[in-house]
Parts: structure tokens; sequence; C-alpha cells
């Protein structure tokens, strides 16, 4: 009987949203933080080099902040749904899917951070690749724009906001 | 702890900023036009030279201190990349820069003394050197022993000494210029990072390709001079066996042999392979270039940019000794790296 209850529980729609709005921000926040980290350091190296740097650095520094933005979002829209109190436990199963979804894909943030790197650089050794590199650096990104459409998708089918 | 590649980002931050900094080819054309050394001090002082620059700038310009302020402007820079570094590495990378510079100019030395060059010469081919006043004194050395025994308190006194009988038997540089390889090459073992032990394996290659094709062009046996290390490892007893061209012909099949190729045809034509020679040492400079290019967030992003920073110390040097002595640009470009 406890078993069951635990079960019971454990398999609840808000305990299974709650998990997918976690897992989607811990995974991506982890990422973007890890992106930002290696193209930080990065922009720093060039603008203590040359202060010139900084707006263009600082511009290809923020873009993989975007995934831990797409998984804050989808968190919150899960979390309203639980707030709704009507989260069953088919909802739930949603929510959790859609939390992995936009969390794994925010993985791809480590791998925009890394191109934001050499994108800063190569700004760094020639002002006038700007505007080119930037379409490098948002590459990886769709990646996670994908990731993002897929969960808003999800929540939208089980009617969970 | 192994660096990991985001370790390097802040490193190639730094080398790409100054990256940008670096004087161009055209601008060293136009250098070479100045009509005078002041003229040069005063577009250096515009530069990143200028504190350096201006600690030795009073009345009068001399050249030596001029020549000074370059290498230690260089000293400086390298400095400060090599503090950016990932701390796992750093200790490496000094050991792999500073110990090739020192073997690079020991044997600019012994080959000035030995072919009986004057002290003024042999200094203005020096690279960038740590050990100023001691690289200054050797250079006066009157013989290869005078200059091995001014090497007392060094560490290649004894690597230099061992080799000095067979040096007089043979009348050939070759055993203790390969004694100081083979010195340099022991001092890197043990290095941790991939990406380093890459490159002393390439290095290693270059010095026993070098070192197997000058025994065999001056008829000398090559077993005990080899390094047993680097890709080549298993082709060196072939190697070893063979004649100059059995050795281009092994090397053809392996990654060098774009560069035996072209080493082939112009040994059939002149029996040289100075050319050949220059062509391994451009391939590592090459190497590490392609290799920053490809995964910019690495050592060889900033191993690259020490070279490129090298050759421009040292072709800023040249102008300004060129400019002394009123040699018309021209021949400065030529001579320019």
């Amino acid at each position: 009987m406890a078993v069951e209850g635990i079960i019971t529980t454990f398999f609840s729609g808000n305990v299974l949203g709650a998990v997918g709005a976690a897992i989607a921000i811990a995974i991506a926040g982890v990422s973007s933080a890890r992106g930002l980290e290696i193209a930080g350091n990065t922009a720093a190296g060039a603008t203590g080099e040359n202060e010139e740097n900084f707006s263009s650095a600082l511009i290809l520094q923020a873009l993989p902040q975007t995934q831990v933005i797409y998984a804050f979002i989808i968190g919150i829209l899960i979390i309203l749904g639980i707030m709704g109190g009507n989260m069953t436990p088919e909802k739930g199963f949603l929510s959790l899917m859609a939390g992995i979804a936009v969390g794994i894909t925010g993985i791809s943030a480590v791998s925009q951070g890394k191109v934001a790197s050499s994108s800063i650089g190569a700004t760094a050794k020639n002002a006038s690749v700007k505007g080119k590199v930037l379409i490098f650096v948002v590459m990886p990104e769709i990646a996670a724009l994908f990731g993002f459409v897929t969960a808003i998708m999800l929540l939208i089918t089980g009617q969970v906001f | 702890m192994k660096a990991r590649e985001g370790d390097y980002a802040y490193a190639y931050g730094v080398v790409s900023g100054m990256t940008a900094k670096l004087i161009d080819d055209k601008t060293f054309d136009e250098l070479a036009r100045f009509r005078s050394v002041e003229e040069v001090v005063a577009f250096l002082e515009g530069t990143d030279y200028e504190p350096e620059i201006k600690k030795v700038v009073g009345k009068t310009i001399e050249i030596e201190n001029l020549e000074s302020a370059l290498k230690r402007h260089f000293v400086r820079i390298y400095r400060s990349i090599v503090s950016s570094i990932p701390e796992s590495d750093r200790k490496d990378l000094n050991r792999i820069i500073s110990e090739s510079l020192k073997v690079e100019n020991l044997k600019i030395i012994m080959r000035g003394i030995h072919s009986g060059m004057e002290p003024e010469k042999i200094e203005e081919m020096l690279d960038i050197m740590e050990d100023e006043e001691l690289i200054t004194e050797l250079t006066k050395a009157k013989s290869v022993e005078e200059f091995i025994a001014g090497l007392e308190k060094t560490e290649y006194h004894d690597v230099l000494e061992s080799k000095l009988p067979e040096y007089r038997e043979l009348g050939n540089l070759l055993p203790l210029e390969n004694s100081l390889d083979k010195h340099m090459i022991d001092s890197w073992r043990g290095v941790v990072s991939k990406d380093l032990r890459r490159f002393v394996e390439i290095k290693t290659d270059t010095i026993n390709i070098r070192t197997i094709l000058r025994c065999k062009i001056s008829d000398i046996p090559s077993k005990d001079y080899i390094i047993e290390e680097g890709h080549l490892k298993d082709k060196l007893s072939e190697m070893e066996r063979g004649e100059v061209k059995d050795v281009l012909e092994i090397l053809d099949r392996t990654t060098y042999g774009k560069a035996a190729k072209e080493a082939m045809s112009e040994y059939e034509k002149t029996h040289s392979l100075i050319s050949f020679e220059k062509r391994l040492e451009s391939d590592i400079l090459t190497f590490l270039k392609e290799n920053a290019i490809l995964r910019p967030l690495g050592v060889f992003s900033v191993m690259s940019f020490i070279n490129a920073k090298r050759r421009e110390v040292k072709n800023l040097n040249t102008v300004v000794i060129c400019k002394h002595y009123d040699v018309p640009p021209e021949e400065i470009k030529e001579i320019l790296m």
C-alpha cells in the first residue's frame, strides 16, 4: 500500500512537471554558464589587449545565454501549469518531455561558446569580419531553437498552461 | 591535471588581440624605405614597443641599445602570454620555447666560430636570447674548445665536452650539434599536453631526418646520432642503411613526402639539401599555423603567435641594423624573413 502511494505520488502530474522544469533549467543553465565562461574569457583577453574589441566581443559572448532563456520560458510555463491545479499524469509526462527536450538541446551552448570564442578572436585580429562571424556563432543556436519549439509544441498539445 | 580546450580561451583572446598589432609585410616594406634609424625609432614609439624604446632613446641612439630594447619587448610579450595559458601547460611550453632558443643560439655561435667568423657578425645572426651577457661573451671565443669551456657553469658543458673527441676526429660540427639536439629532446621528455607531445615528435623527426642526411653526405655512420623516437621511429633503421636518394624515397611515403619530393629534384640537380632542411623547419611553423586555425583554443595558437612575434622582432632588428649601415631598401626587403 505504501509503495503504491509512493508510485502514485512520484508519477503524479505535479511531480513529473516539476522534474521537467528542473531538468530544463539545470542542464541548459550549466551549459549556458560554461559557454559564457569560454567566450567571456576570450573576450576579456581580447579587450585587455585593445578596448575597441569590447563591443563586438560583448555581442558574441552573450549568444550562449539564449539556451537558458529558452529553458527558463519552458520552466515557467510548466510551473504555471502546476499552479493551475489541473496537472494530470499525462500533462506531467508531456511537461517532463518538454523539459528534457529544451534541457538537452541547451547543451549546444557549450559548443556555441567555443565558436563565439573563436569568433571573438577572429574579430580581434580583423575587425572587418565582425558581421560574418556572427553567422557562425548563431548556427549552434539552431539545435536549441528546435528543442525550444518542440517543447512549446509538447506543452500546447498537452494543454499544460 | 591536463588543460581542457576552454582553459585556453583567455590566452586565445590575448593572442588574438596581439596578433592585430603585429607589423604586417606592407609596413615592413615601408620601414625598409625609411631614411634613417631615427625614423624607424619614431615609428616604433607609436607601437607596442614604446615602453622599451623610450627607455633607450636619448639624445643619441645607440644601435646596441635598440637591439636590446627589441629583445626585451619580445621577452615582455612572451612572459605575458605564457602567464595567460593554463598552469598545467605553462612549465612545458616555457621549457620547449626557451630550450629551443638556447640551443639554436649555441649552434649559431659554434658554426660561426668553426667557420672563423667575426664575433660581431655572429652576434648579428643570433636569435632572441635570455642570457644575453653569457651569449655575447661566447661569441668572442677563438675556438670551439674555448666556446665549450665558456659554458662551464651550464648544463651544456658536459654534453658538448663528451663529443669533443669526435669533433676533433671528424673535423665536423655534427657530433656537437647533435648532442645539443639530443639534450633538447631529452629536456622535453614528460610533457603533459598531447598537443605539445605532437610538437616534440615532429621536432624529433626533423632532427633525425637532418642528421641522417648530413651523415650520408659527410660519409659518417648515423647510428649513434639518431634519436629513437618520433613518428618515423619504425623507419629509422631503414633510413640509416640507404643512400641519400633512398632516404628521400622512404620519406616520400610519409607525411614528409611533399618536402622529400622537392628535395629529390633539388638534390639531383645541385647535390645540396639546404633548402630541404629549411623546408622542414618552415613545415613545423606551417604545422603550428594550421593547427591553430583548426583548434584555436589550444597551445598551437599561442606557439604560432610566439613564432610570428619572434619573426617580427628579428625583422625589426634587421631593419635597424641595415638602416644603420645604409643598406639599400631593396636589399633589406630581400634579407627580411
